[in-house]
């Protein structure tokens, strides 16, 4: 039970962040093309 | 089996992913060689091996236009996979060698990885919330279960109830400390986590600093203890509030005493008397015997020539009497003495090399005053990568796991983080002794 519940907390972590690196790389992927070609 | 279902429904997850972002399936990579999911769950097919396909493939696929200089790290780690490799041609046994080749490899390709696959701030920050995740459902469960109850030595109960990597009490409790900065880090200063920031997630920090410490505690390692004072000496910034937290934790530690486990306290209060113990004796003995091996082997006996090691030292029985105890094939029980004998001179130089290379770079980056706010986050990701490299080197003094993925997991995170920082010319901006943006206790 308790290894069950620490396993979930820990890929709920996971599974957010994963999902805000998804966001931020899609919001701005041209950007970071200009700002490496300036 | 609902744990089975849980890591596997992630690891599709994270699978599925990567075809959007081929970064991820490095992230994967990481997230399963720290979790090591196969010790507890049934994962079907070997994640690991997937992942590791999938980012070689996906390294084709990924942006390259982030193109920065590499650090010195990153070509000392290449030499010294070389190196390694060598020393298990030559190997004194070389089956048992060869084996443990395979999986060392695997770990200290994870700094040459991280730079090639993981570019970005947003890729470099979610890589290490997935290795704090994976190191995190270690010790909560051995944290809670140590709260519950079943702490001491070998007892603990365990989320890997082998006696490897996290399962064996010593790495989980150096494990333990060093996820209590990067935790700090995540909350305090992670783009990731930023919608999130506020008092509810400082909240959960302190909940899991509590799992942690009785994790450290649980696991009667003295390992633990000894990576913990060297967190609070350098993992606190300015010396009135190393002094406020070290007195902090003195007093806290007072007043719980009564209430923590008496033969973990027993056990710590063997680091004083380390003389008469037979553990730390076996570990001065073994320590001797590897530099006596090198001296006759300038170039090291290639893996597992530990199994050969052949130790007498004295400590106390039973009775209390000192008696003279002959042990053979003993671990090396030191990153420092592992390297030494198994790759000789020239592995220990490189190893050295790497270590005290990621540990200049990382402060380095740590005092740097980046000129603008985008750039801020260097400071305190360098500084977090410098502390959790600073607590494996104490911490991994007494543990044998110069060849786990701890530390180069870090140390690829740190190349990852300079080539950035090159990319994006913050090197050009003044370098002071005092940094302009203050990382708090990273």
């Amino acid at each position: 039970m308790i290894d069950s519940l620490s396993v979930l907390a820990s890929l709920i972590v996971l599974v957010i962040a994963l999902r805000r690196l998804l966001t931020l790389e899609k919001k701005k992927p041209s950007k970071a093309r200009q700002g490496h070609r300036s | 089996m609902k744990l089975s279902i849980l890591v596997v429904l992630t690891a599709l997850f994270i699978f599925v992913s990567g075809f959007e972002n081929p970064a991820i399936f490095f992230i994967g990579y990481l997230w399963t060689s720290v979790l090591y999911p196969t010790a507890f769950v049934t994962t079907f097919v070997p994640l690991s091996m997937i992942f590791g396909i999938s980012w070689l493939i996906g390294y084709f696929f990924i942006d390259k236009s982030n193109t920065g200089k590499l650090p010195l790290v990153f070509y000392l780690t290449i030499a010294f996979a070389v190196w390694i490799t060598f020393t298990t041609l030559t190997a004194a046994m070389p089956v048992p060698a060869w084996s443990k080749w395979n999986w060392a490899i695997q770990s200290i390709l994870i700094t040459v990885a991280c730079p090639l696959l993981i570019r970005t701030r947003a890729q470099i920050e979610t890589a290490f919330i997935a290795a704090l995740s994976a190191f995190s459902a270690h010790v909560m469960t051995g944290g809670i279960k140590s709260l519950l109850g079943t702490a001491g030595y070998d007892r603990l109960g365990r989320l890997m109830m082998s006696n490897n990597w996290l399962g064996e009490t010593s790495t989980l409790a150096l494990a333990a400390v060093i996820t209590i900065p990067m935790t700090y880090y995540v909350i305090k200063h992670s783009v990731i986590f930023e919608s999130y920031r506020g008092r509810l997630l400082f909240m959960a920090f302190c909940c899991y600093t509590v799992f942690a410490v009785e994790c450290v505690i649980g696991t009667s390692a003295r390992t633990g203890v000894i990576t913990f004072g060297a967190l609070l000496l350098f993992g606190v910034k300015s010396i009135f509030r190393k002094i406020l937290v070290i007195a902090g934790a003195v007093g806290l530690f007072y007043v719980a005493q009564p209430y923590l486990n008496d033969k973990s306290m027993s056990r710590f209060s063997t680091i004083a008397t380390y003389q008469t113990d037979s553990s730390a004796a076996t570990r001065l003995a073994v320590w001797q015997w590897a530099m006596r091996y090198v001296e006759e082997h300038p170039l090291g006996g290639g893996f597992t020539i530990f199994t050969t090691s052949s130790i007498t030292y004295q400590a106390a029985d039973n009775g209390g009497r000192i008696v003279s105890i002959h042990e053979t094939n003993r671990a090396a029980h030191s990153i420092y003495f592992e390297v030494l004998a198994e790759q000789g001179y020239p592995g220990e130089f490189l190893f050295l090399a790497i270590l005290v290379s990621g540990l200049w770079g990382t402060w380095w980056i740590s005092r740097m005053r980046p000129g603008e706010t985008e750039h801020a986050w260097i400071v305190p990701f360098g500084r977090v990568l410098f502390v959790c490299i600073t607590l494996f080197c104490f911490g991994a003094a007494f543990v044998g796991i110069a060849y786990q993925p701890l530390v180069y997991l870090f140390l690829g995170l740190y190349c990852s983080l300079y080539r950035w920082v090159w990319s994006k010319g913050v090197t050009r901006a003044r370098f002071s002794a005092r940094p302009k943006f203050y990382a708090t206790p990273a």
